[in-house]
């Protein structure tokens, strides 16, 4: 799927990862695990990130609503169209390309506040993965649900290749995982058994 | 401060306020209110008891009211208050069903006022409004016609020098408003459903502030404001959220008079003046409404004249028994004069008040959608100090603005715009 659209702008930041507001029933509002990007920096840099988390935040006028319960169609339009319900993702800073190389791990300087969010399209997503390099950086971070981000996110990258390249990519990760967590077997086991779901597909 | 923030500890604020010499009125506030309470108590019982048993004599009433506006010109006292129609006073009438779709637009406005002590002497006024079409399945359509930014001395000052009044730029707000009903209202009409235009507040416009040939001429401008409303084929109303008034009060004081005692005097020492409307209208139930009225007042025969003449009835737009969330609705007469017109307007308000719980969900959205928040203000003020530098002008407020912005910067501007 191609999505070159801005869906979202920086709210925050830092070289780990920002947060960024987006309006509710975009088409294909980002999901979670998906690889974003933050383009056009002044320094020439296109900082890249996996969306962590996805919050609808709490609206005291939609609360009222949900209170009363007499809600009807047109009002739940109005609310998610026209009052911006406001979406706040959290992405985790995974990579950056400077010029035309890209490169895994943290960016040396945050996106700007205000900076459009846009998803990645598939053959960026591709690009991005061939080097898995990133793994490593999402299994050690800290207070974020890096399993599932690291299962939705392989699982994302290997829909976004041709039919036939799907098993070798994710014969290729799983050999990385295994690499990376060949001190906690029982994690391995729990994200290959997550990823076997995806073959199965 | 009581303590610093460099130790990490939260600062306590510094209170002006010395609470404790304000707590002992605050507790006697509390007593004055439970003999109110009591004293009202009583009153209610007997006006309501008047309304019971004046509830169809219409002409005894339409007397009373003749002669207390007969005392109005006489004695330049001036009485406002309600006249029946032909409806029941003293009956509840109940909710409609509602149409099945009906279109319902709403307007409201909100202002910067002018600040002699603000970098530059200028006003704002917003506008926003939404069309909210039940039985649709459509999004709701929201409208904020282009802000308009008043800077022109002949808009600022008056032929004497003296800066603008704030009840002229509410007039010029509550203007700017209907021109966007007037203006949004045609494009729904043509559908075969109810479109409402809905305002907020009173269905008059306030020029008492004014000059009095100023009056005259806004009045006029409102009034064919209004004629365009009509003749849009949309149905007009006002809505008036917790009203304080006491037009059938006043209409109640004069049932509790001989014909003949009615004078100012009488009319001036009013035994029920701890009541108002909303105390004798605590009988409705759900969804119900009271009588329409007919309002009387001085300046009002220009709206009569017009087919305009105001009339009003009292809502209970609650949907539980216990609870009673009354309003007031102000209509022109023309409306009145048709009743499925009356019910298409009755059975709505409930609907929309429903939603949200107790008020017109689109006048709520109106609202949101013309505020101008403290940040935009800041805004406005940001961008017109770099224009004025641009030009090699000093964007300087008062020193006594200066010492306050110093002094509230902790806690935000109070900035005086009115929601």
């Amino acid at each position: 799927m191609t999505i070159q659209f801005p869906i979202g702008w920086v709210l925050r930041a830092s070289t780990v990862g920002f947060a960024v507001g987006c309006r509710i029933l975009q088409p294909n509002t980002p999901h979670f695990g998906d690889l974003v990007k933050v383009p056009g920096q002044p320094n020439g840099i296109d900082v890249f990130g996996l969306i962590y988390n996805v919050e609808v935040r709490d609206d005291p006028a939609v609360r009222q609503l949900i209170l009363v319960g007499e809600m009807e169609p047109e009002a739940v339009l109005d609310q998610r169209e026209n009052r911006l319900v406001p979406i706040e993702l959290s992405v985790l800073a995974v990579g950056y390309q400077q010029g035309k190389t890209m490169i895994q791990g943290l960016p040396p300087q945050p996106p700007l506040s205000l900076d459009t969010l846009t998803v990645s399209e598939e053959l960026e997503v591709v690009r991005f993965t061939e080097n898995l390099d990133y793994l490593r950086l999402v299994l050690n971070s800290a207070q974020i649900p890096s399993d599932e981000l690291l299962v939705a996110n392989l699982r994302r990258a290997t829909l976004a290749r041709s039919p036939d390249q799907q098993y070798p990519f994710l014969l290729r990760a799983g050999r990385e995982l295994a690499r990376l967590l060949n001190t906690d077997l029982t994690r391995l086991e729990a994200i290959l058994h997550r990823l076997k779901t995806v073959i199965s597909q | 401060m009581l303590c610093d923030t460099a130790s990490g500890v939260t600062p306590l604020i510094t209170m002006t306020l010395e609470l404790n010499q304000v707590a002992p009125q605050v507790k006697a506030l509390g007593q004055s209110l439970t003999g109110q309470a009591h004293l009202r108590s009583e009153a209610k019982i007997k006006m309501q008891a008047l309304l019971r048993d004046y509830s169809t004599a219409f002409t005894e009433l339409h007397e009373r009211v003749v002669r207390a506006e007969k005392v109005q010109q006489q004695q330049r006292f001036d009485w406002v208050g309600a006249a029946p129609t032909n409806e029941a006073l003293a009956e509840s009438y109940p909710l409609p069903p509602r149409p099945e779709r009906a279109t319902v637009i709403a307007s409201d406005g909100s202002q910067i006022l002018p600040d002699p002590h603000a970098i530059a002497l200028y006003y704002l006024i917003n506008v926003g409004s939404i069309v909210y079409r039940h039985g649709s399945n459509l999004k709701p359509e929201t409208y904020n016609p282009k802000p308009n930014l008043y800077y022109d001395p002949a808009d600022l000052m008056d032929e004497q020098g003296r800066l603008i009044s704030l009840g002229e730029v509410n007039v010029k707000r509550d203007m700017a408003e209907i021109e966007v009903l007037t203006e949004l209202a045609p494009r729904y009409t043509e559908a075969n459903e109810p479109v409402i235009a809905l305002m907020d507040g009173q269905f008059i416009l306030r020029v008492i502030d004014l000059p009095f040939q100023q009056q005259q001429e806004y009045q006029q401008l409102y009034l064919s404001q209004l004629d365009l409303l009509r003749d849009s084929g949309a149905l007009v109303a006002a809505y008036i959220d917790r009203p304080r008034s006491t037009f059938v009060v006043a209409l109640m004081l004069l049932a509790s008079l001989e014909l003949a005692a009615i004078n100012e005097n009488s009319l001036r020492s009013n035994e029920f003046r701890h009541l108002t409307d909303l105390d004798l209208f605590d009988f409705l139930g759900p969804g119900e409404r009271s009588a329409i009225f007919s309002l009387k007042a001085k300046g009002l025969d220009r709206y009569s004249h017009a087919g305009h003449g105001v009339h009003f009835f009292f809502l209970n737009v609650s949907a539980r028994p216990n609870r009673l969330n009354l309003a007031r609705v102000e209509i022109p007469a023309w409306m009145v004069a048709n009743p499925r017109w009356v019910e298409a307007l009755h059975a709505t308000l409930v609907r929309q008040a429903r939603l949200t719980g107790g008020y017109p969900y689109v006048l709520a959205r109106a609202h949101e959608l013309a505020i101008i928040s403290n940040e935009e203000r800041q805004a406005v003020e940001m961008m017109l100090a770099l224009e004025m530098r641009r030009y090699g002008l000093d964007p300087a407020p008062s020193a006594k603005q200066f010492n306050k912005n110093l002094l509230t910067e902790r806690e935000g501007f109070a900035v005086k715009i009115r929601n």
